[in-house]
């Protein structure tokens, strides 16, 4: 009893003396590393923007009377999140601080733009967390340097070439660190498509997106030139207005074959998942499917084709629709995504009910075969 | 005189025995996780080295300090807490005062706490030492750490990169040898100047009968 009594009391000495140090450590160091942290963001941004500036008067060409970079807000009508520009309407520089996931924790910076929105400018990456010496590479200068001049392609993004860049939108990844390059990439080609979205500019091609996705599930063959008139001489649109939101909704029907396509939108750990689907004729064999936007973490892989593939063949069960679980054998059954479990179930938890309810509402809208 | 009797003095015989005789990569072979992660350049070598420095001094005189409460049954949970919170003091206290320091020392102040030899130490000597005894320990263990990396890393950021500190050492002919960017690499070499090392200083292993 004697013994168990002391343990307890060393435990609590133990708690108030570490509690006590961390404390204390905080209130010393949180309002410093709250004013660097602004510091090292800010001061990057006017970096980027080749504007000299001291300790002292860096918050002036943001905040002064006459600032040299405005700032611009807008809300992202589909995750309610709020987005900042900074603009130098001097020389027509857009930077924005990007916020991603890397291999193994978060991935942030500033990316800054030419008025076009596209050619960029600079990129710096501030937090990250990657392997040093592998993928930490992607967060060194050198690495990074190889970005200004590039340009975002209106339909691809930047995209990872291995060894040499043949275009203005091709990246050199690092060797030995493709997932950090993938993940880097992946988080600025999405972040920019986000900003060009929720601010009107720059010429991000979204029909594009959508329309090419649909074409490769019915193995159409398409250029970025021809896409659009490929696709209005094999598609067929219906529209009807969704009675929960008075928006007009669509689905396309290939000409030949009866398949039918359609967007989705659900949510996912972190944040929106949207994607495309095409079922066969009688509405309910999956032919393929596409994720087109998604901001998960550990569930990132959401959109990878090794578990995007299961779902081909698989079939809509009128009563239950999809279901997800481990093991997944039957025809309406889908494995869970691989990852840290929790957040990763919840992902394909999303993904599922978004497929389920939006399969479910088209069914009975356009009267497909979902009796 | 004064210096032949040095030698018989405690601290001299604690300072050699961190450095050299007991170091804790190629002797005692702790702290290989981290002593292969982050060699691949001096200039990590150099930050680690003097991280985990200051975290064995620390946590191996709170230790000494409080031996005397330590409950034996949870002694390795009172080591962990201690070390840990160490590690995240010198984490803020860097990302307060020093933030270029703290931004080039990156994910490795948070690796401390996984080091062996913080551990070790305190479970070897500190539970059993006073205080002034813990801090020269802690010092030379965390030097004789330092002193090994900063040759594991001399080796491999040559022939990796080509480069030593970051500055260019090999001529522009010469074609980088990636594997030692990679742990395997960093094997070779650890293992390379284990040998040596221990070959110097007679530490071999016992044979059994």
């Amino acid at each position: 009893m004697k013994r168990t009594f002391s343990m307890f009391l060393f435990v609590i000495l133990l708690g108030a003396l570490t509690s006590g140090l961390l404390l204390g450590m905080d209130l010393l160091t949180r309002e410093r590393i709250n004013i660097n942290k602004e510091y090292v963001w800010r001061t990057t941004i006017l970096d980027h923007h080749n504007i000299s500036y001291t300790t002292v008067n860096f918050i002036d060409y943001f905040e002064g009377e006459t600032p040299v970079i405005r700032t611009e807000t807008q809300v992202d009508p589909l995750t309610d999140e709020e987005l900042t520009i900074y603009v130098n309407d001097d020389i027509g520089y857009i930077s924005l601080y990007f916020k991603g996931t890397g291999l193994w924790g978060p991935l942030e910076g500033i990316l800054t733009m030419e008025a076009d929105f596209m050619t960029i400018v600079d990129v710096s990456i501030l937090i990250e967390t990657e392997t040093p010496g592998l993928g930490g590479v992607v967060a060194e200068r050198k690495h990074l340097n190889q970005y200004s001049g590039q340009r975002f392609d209106s339909f691809t993004g930047l995209t990872g070439v291995a060894n040499i860049s043949n275009s203005e939108s091709e990246i050199i990844i690092v060797s030995g660190a493709t997932g950090t390059s993938n993940a880097f990439l992946l988080t600025l080609n999405t972040t920019h498509t986000k900003y060009a979205r929720v601010f009107d500019i720059g010429e991000v091609n979204y029909e594009f997106i959508w329309r090419s996705a649909i074409l490769e599930h019915n193995k159409i063959s398409y250029t970025t030139e021809n896409f659009a008139s490929v696709f209005e001489s094999n598609f067929e649109t219906l529209t009807k207005t969704n009675p929960n939101t008075d928006e007009e909704v669509s689905v396309y029907r290939n000409k030949a074959n009866g398949n039918i396509s359609y967007h989705f939108e659900g949510n996912g750990f972190v944040g929106p998942i949207e994607g495309t689907i095409t079922l066969a004729s009688d509405f309910k064999t999956v032919v393929d499917i596409s994720i087109t936007m998604q901001t998960e973490n550990r569930g990132g892989n959401v959109d990878e084709r090794d578990f995007l593939d299961q779902f081909i063949g698989k079939e809509f069960d009128n009563v239950t629709g999809l279901i997800y679980l481990k093991g997944a054998s039957a025809k309406n059954e889908i494995e869970i995504l691989a990852g840290i479990q929790g957040s990763a179930t919840i992902t394909t938890s999303g993904l599922i009910n978004a497929l389920n309810a939006t399969r479910e509402l088209y069914a009975e809208l356009f009267d497909l075969g979902g009796e | 005189m004064k210096w032949i009797r040095l030698k018989y003095k405690k601290w001299y015989q604690i300072l050699k025995n961190g450095i050299a005789d007991t170091n804790p990569i190629v002797v005692s072979v702790l702290g290989i996780c981290s002593a292969l992660a982050v060699t691949n350049r001096v200039e990590n070598a150099i930050a680690m080295g003097i991280g985990v420095t200051f975290v064995i001094m620390a946590s191996s005189a709170t230790v000494s300090l409080l031996r005397n409460l330590i409950p034996p049954k949870v002694r390795m949970v009172a080591y962990m807490v201690i070390i840990s919170t160490f590690t995240i003091m010198v984490q803020m206290f860097l990302e307060g005062f020093f933030p270029t320091i703290a931004t080039r020392l990156g994910a490795y102040v948070g690796l401390i706490i996984t080091n062996c030899i913080v551990m070790g130490r305190a479970e070897a000597f500190a539970i059993k030492n006073p205080v002034r005894y813990t801090l020269v320990d802690g010092f030379a263990n965390g030097m004789g750490y330092t002193f090994v990396l900063i040759a594991i890393s001399s080796i491999r950021e040559v022939l990796a990169f080509g480069e030593f500190l970051g500055m260019r050492v090999m001529p522009e002919s010469w074609i980088n040898w990636g594997l030692f960017a990679l742990a395997p690499g960093g094997f070779f070499v650890l293992a390379m100047i284990a040998w040596l090392l221990r070959t110097m200083t007679k530490q071999y292993e016992e044979q059994e009968a």
